[in-house]
C-alpha cells in the first residue's frame, strides 16, 4: 500500500476543504472531513505530491457534500473571521515553516497526546481562578490555598467549587462547540489576570525588607535605627563597634538592604576610619544632619541579663555583650 | 453522452457492488472502481457516497491504523446493505432491460 505524510499543501488543501464545509453543521462536517486527509495522503504519494488531479478544494467539498446528501453550499459563505485569519497566516512565510513543522510525525503524536491533558487543565484553571480572585481582592495567599475574605477555609471551599464549575465547562464545551469562543476568550483573560498577578507576587518577593536568615553578613535587628552602649556604671559609651555571636557586625534597621545602595541619609552615618574605609558597625551612630532629632538616652536601670553567670549584678547587662569590650575590632564571639 | 450523469445514479450500486467483493478503505474503493473501467468519478464523490451509505445504515465500518499516514477508515457491507444491494441490482436490471428493449438491444442481439 502506498502511504505518505501529510505535506503542507495536504495541510493547506485540507483546512480549504474544511472552510468551504464551515456552513455545515460541525457533527455534519466533522463526519466529511474524516476521511478526507487520507484521501489527500494517498493522491499524493500516487501523483509525486500533486493533487492537481483532484480539482480545487472548493470543487472537491462540493461534490463532497453534493454526494453525500447534504445540501449545497447557500450562496454567500460566512467565513469566520478566524478561518480568514488562519487561512492569511497559513499563506504567510512563518504559517509554511509552522506547517513545516506540524505535518511531522512527532507533532502529530504530541498533539494526539494533548487531549488527554484536559481534565488536568479544567481542574487547574479552577483553581487559578480563585487564585487571582484572591489576589486582586488583596487576600494574602498562604502557602498553597488561596485565601479569600480573609479565610483560608472559605478560599479552599471556593476553591473546590471553583474546580468542579471549571470541570463542567470543560464538558460542556466539548459537545457545544458554540460555546467554545467564549472559553477561548474567557483562558486568554485569565492568562493574563495571571500573569499580573504573578508580576504582583514577583515584586513583593522583590520588596520583603529582611527575611533574617538571607546569608551571614545580613545580621540585623529589624526595628531598630540605633544602638546606644553603657558601660556597667551606666556611663555611656561611644565609637563601639557591635559583633553578633558569629563574629558578623551588627547592622542595624536602615543599614539593611537587600539590593541597591543604601539611600544618601543613611550613608553619612557610616563611620569613616582612619584608613577611610567605612566601617558599618560602630555605634551610636551620628546623625550627620541636625535635622534628625537625637533621642534621649537614659541609661537603663534594669534590663534583662542574657547571661547572669558572668555578672552577679542584673542591671549590668551590657557589659556581658561582646561590645563591652569597647572599640575592639576583633570581638571573641559569647555563645548563647 | 456523458456518462457522469448516468453515474450519479448508478454510484451507490456501483460502491455496494464493490464492497460485497470485499471490505475497502475510501481510497481503495477509488480504485477498485477505477479498475473496473468507473473511471469518470470524481474521488470526492467515492468519499461521499460512503459517508451518506454509512449514514443510511448500509455499511459499517472500522479503523485500521497506519504506521505511515493518517489512520484507514475501513468500510464494508452489513445486512442492510446487503439488502439495497440486491434490491438495487434488482431495480438496474429491471431498467437496463427497459432501456435496452427501447433502443432496440435486444432485438438486435437476437438477430
Amino acid at each position: 500500500m502506498t502511504t505518505g505524510t501529510t505535506t503542507p499543501e495536504i495541510v493547506r488543501y485540507r483546512d480549504a476543504v474544511r472552510a468551504a464545509l464551515v456552513d455545515l453543521s460541525a457533527p455534519d462536517r466533522d463526519d466529511l472531513m474524516e476521511d478526507v486527509e487520507s484521501h489527500l495522503t494517498e493522491v499524493a504519494a500516487e501523483d509525486d505530491g500533486s493533487l492537481a488531479r483532484l480539482g480545487s478544494p472548493a470543487e472537491y467539498a462540493a461534490e463532497l457534500r453534493a454526494s453525500a446528501g447534504l445540501p449545497a453550499q447557500s450562496a454567500p459563505v460566512r467565513i469566520s473571521f478566524w478561518a480568514r485569519l488562519s487561512a492569511a497566516l497559513a499563506d504567510s512565510a512563518t504559517g509554511r515553516g509552522i506547517e513545516r513543522i506540524t505535518s511531522t510525525r512527532s507533532w502529530r503524536s504530541f498533539r494526539s497526546f494533548l487531549p488527554e491533558l484536559r481534565p488536568g487543565w479544567w481542574v487547574l484553571r479552577g483553581y487559578v481562578v480563585v487564585w487571582v480572585l484572591a489576589g486582586v481582592l488583596g487576600d494574602a495567599t498562604l502557602g498553597p490555598v488561596p485565601r479569600l475574605g480573609g479565610s483560608a477555609v472559605f478560599g479552599l471551599l471556593m476553591t473546590v467549587l471553583a474546580m468542579c464549575a471549571s470541570v463542567q465547562l470543560g464538558r460542556c464545551a466539548q459537545t457545544r462547540r458554540s460555546l467554545r469562543p467564549w472559553v477561548v476568550v474567557a483562558t486568554g483573560v485569565l492568562l493574563i489576570a495571571t500573569l499580573g498577578q504573578l508580576r504582583a507576587a514577583d515584586d513583593a518577593a522583590r520588596h520583603v525588607f529582611w527575611d533574617g536568615g538571607s546569608g551571614p553578613q545580613q545580621t540585623g535587628l529589624v526595628g531598630v535605627s540605633n544602638v546606644y552602649v553603657f558601660d556597667s556604671e551606666g556611663r555611656p559609651l561611644t565609637g563601639v563597634q557591635l559583633f553578633d555571636q558569629d563574629g558578623n557586625p551588627l547592622q542595624v534597621y536602615d543599614q539593611v538592604y537587600l539590593n541597591g545602595q543604601p539611600p544618601a541619609a543613611v550613608r553619612r552615618y557610616v563611620h569613616v576610619g582612619p584608613t577611610g574605609q567605612e566601617v558599618h558597625n560602630v555605634f551610636p551612630r551620628e546623625p550627620a544632619t541636625s535635622g534628625i532629632p537625637r533621642p534621649r538616652i537614659v541609661a537603663p536601670r534594669v534590663a534583662p541579663a542574657p547571661d547572669p553567670s558572668t555578672n552577679p549584678s542584673p542591671a549590668a547587662s551590657p557589659s556581658s555583650a561582646p561590645g563591652g569590650g569597647a572599640l575592639t575590632p576583633s570581638p571573641t564571639p559569647t555563645p548563647r | 453522452m456523458d456518462t457522469t450523469q448516468l453515474l450519479k445514479g448508478v454510484l451507490d450500486l456501483a460502491v455496494l457492488a464493490v464492497l460485497a467483493d470485499e471490505d475497502g478503505y475510501g481510497y481503495d474503493v477509488v480504485r477498485r472502481l477505477r479498475a473496473e473501467g468507473i473511471d469518470e468519478v470524481g474521488d470526492a464523490s467515492v468519499y461521499g457516497t460512503l459517508r451518506r451509505l454509512f449514514s443510511a445504515g448500509s455499511l459499517s465500518s472500522y479503523v485500521v491504523p497506519s504506521d505511515e499516514g493518517p489512520h484507514r477508515k475501513y468500510y464494508g457491507l452489513n445486512s442492510a446493505g446487503r439488502a439495497a444491494l440486491a434490491d438495487q441490482t434488482k431495480t438496474w436490471s429491471a431498467f437496463a432491460q427497459t432501456m435496452d428493449h427501447l433502443l432496440h438491444l435486444d432485438r438486435e442481439a437476437v438477430k
